[in-house]
């Protein structure tokens, strides 16, 4: 059975009907490609990787001891700390 | 425990099967060939020929017995090469003492065209011979070697090497021509490749008639004529073998002439025919006709049968024509002059390293001032992956198609106006 563009999927399956995997014939054909496709792989992959290193790396650099923290009494906290013992045990 | 091991060893060293095939031995006579599997395989496609279940090549087996020289000891054959199932040596001993042939694992190529040969008389399915049909304009065709152009090209997904040999073996003759005719070449300008800047010229020329759409100007029309010298197997080949190549130039008309006293072949009386008319005519569809005219090629060129040549829409090619051999040299000697004064570019294909170097020689040193050589002598990348052997000396192994090189006739010529 031939598909309207002459391609004819029946015959020339290049992919195993049951595995799905590459026919040796494919494999040979796409040999010469390997290295090459492999360093795309690379250099593609390596732009979101970077991108996203980046990001991680700068958000790392971040210094919150400009943030003001809300200022709390002596008995308040001794009274914290307490009721936080007190739960642990 | 210990003799359940000693007991299971020997039935897995004898398994058939091998799952480390990176440490089997050379291939030995042992193997039992079956032709029934419809997987082929070179354990299950190998018989000594001298035993073969194909009459045929039991025939071929004796025949070398008959008529070839043992290449040690120079008597007669008598003595099968257990590796490769193929009489080649006068005996043991003499097959012992060739060093050259176990140095260069002569055995392994031979064992191929044993494995080959009898594959195809296995009578197993061949689905490779299911070709496909126009090419999808949005789909390139890629042409760097015969797996990719079979993957391009929507072949049959061929997995064995029995399946390549096969079709390569026929294949081999349209895609030669297509591989160097095409816009996609695989063979690059010098220095990187084997065309030369004249062959460049020659090979634009013929281009401009394969794209019409790229064409300038007006056209003359007429069909591209690709004539076929000394045509023999390529001759017999059926109409939809040569459509693969006109399928690569969609919108061109082809005429393909074989020339020779071999170019028509009558099945139905199994012999080859001498045509009294000038020509027969096989018309397999609008854009590709098949003629046959069985002279030699100089005879239809004093006849000017085929004038005008054009370049731009001719072009020759000659399947291993010998034209150095001695048997054949004295048959071309006319001929190769008709060629050089049409001017249109030449392809020659060879069986292997030696039969190219006896015609290129030949051609250059008779002819070196009337031709330009327009592709160097380079492996052709569509020859045949079949292997075959020559009866009368088993150890010439070759290829159909498996070299290639490419010349015309001058142009012009430079003129000296002096030393001043």
């Amino acid at each position: 059975m031939s598909s309207p563009n002459g391609y004819n999927y029946k015959q020339n399956s290049y992919y195993d009907r049951k595995t799905f995997r590459m026919t040796p014939s494919m494999l040979r054909a796409r040999r010469p490609y390997f290295w090459k496709n492999l360093a795309g792989l690379f250099i593609v992959g390596s732009i979101p990787v970077g991108i996203y290193a980046y990001t991680f790396n700068f958000l790392h650099q971040d210094d919150f001891a400009d943030v003001p923290i809300p200022p709390i009494s002596e008995e308040e906290l001794t009274r914290l700390k307490k009721e936080y013992e007190a739960s642990k045990n | 425990m210990l003799s359940r091991h000693i007991q299971q060893a020997p039935a897995g060293l004898a398994s058939k099967r091998s799952f480390f095939g990176f440490f089997k031995a050379k291939p030995d006579a042992n193997d039992k060939g079956d032709l029934t599997v419809p997987v082929p395989t070179e354990e299950n496609r190998f018989y000594p020929w001298d035993l073969s279940p194909c009459a045929d090549l039991r025939t071929r087996a004796a025949s070398i017995r008959a008529r070839a020289k043992c290449p040690v000891t120079s008597k007669p054959i008598n003595y099968a090469c257990p590796y490769s199932g193929i009489p080649t040596h006068h005996s043991r001993e003499a097959w012992e003492k060739d060093t050259a042939y176990h140095a260069t694992k002569k055995y392994e190529t031979l064992r191929k065209v044993n494995v080959f040969e009898h594959d195809i008389r296995s009578g197993r399915e061949f689905p490779e011979f299911d070709f496909p049909n126009e090419q999808d304009p949005d789909r390139r065709v890629n042409f760097i070697n015969w797996d990719m152009f079979f993957y391009t090209r929507g072949f049959f997904s061929m997995d064995t090497e029995f399946q390549r040999a096969t079709s390569t073996k026929m294949l081999s003759y349209p895609l030669t021509i297509g591989s160097v005719l095409n816009q996609y070449t695989p063979y690059a300008l010098e220095p990187k490749g084997p065309v030369t800047l004249e062959g460049l010229k020659s090979l634009a020329a013929l281009r401009y008639t394969l794209y019409p759409a790229k064409r300038q100007s007006t056209w003359k029309e007429r069909p591209m004529r690709i004539f076929i010298l000394g045509a023999r197997a390529e001759s017999q080949l059926p109409g939809p073998v040569w459509k693969q190549l006109t399928m690569l130039h969609p919108g061109v008309e082809f005429e393909i002439h074989f020339i020779g006293p071999e170019a028509y072949f009558d099945r139905a009386k199994n012999q080859y025919l001498y045509l009294n008319n000038s020509k027969t005519v096989e018309r397999v569809d609008s854009t590709l006709s098949l003629q046959f005219h069985t002279e030699f090629f100089h005879v239809l060129h004093e006849a000017t049968d085929f004038f005008p040549y054009d370049p731009y829409l001719d072009v020759f090619f000659c399947f291993h024509p010998g034209f150095g051999s001695p048997e054949c040299k004295e048959m071309w000697a006319k001929s190769i002059p008709a060629l050089l004064e049409s001017k249109c570019a030449v392809f020659v294909s060879s069986y292997n390293d030696e039969d190219l170097a006896t015609d290129y020689q030949h051609l250059t040193s008779t002819y070196e001032k009337d031709m330009d050589i327009l592709f160097k002598p380079t492996e052709n990348l569509y020859g045949a992956t079949k292997w075959e052997l020559n009866d009368m000396n088993p150890h010439e192994t070759f290829q159909f198609n498996q070299q290639i090189f490419g010349f015309r006739g001058k142009r012009y010529h430079t003129v000296h106006k002096g030393d001043a």
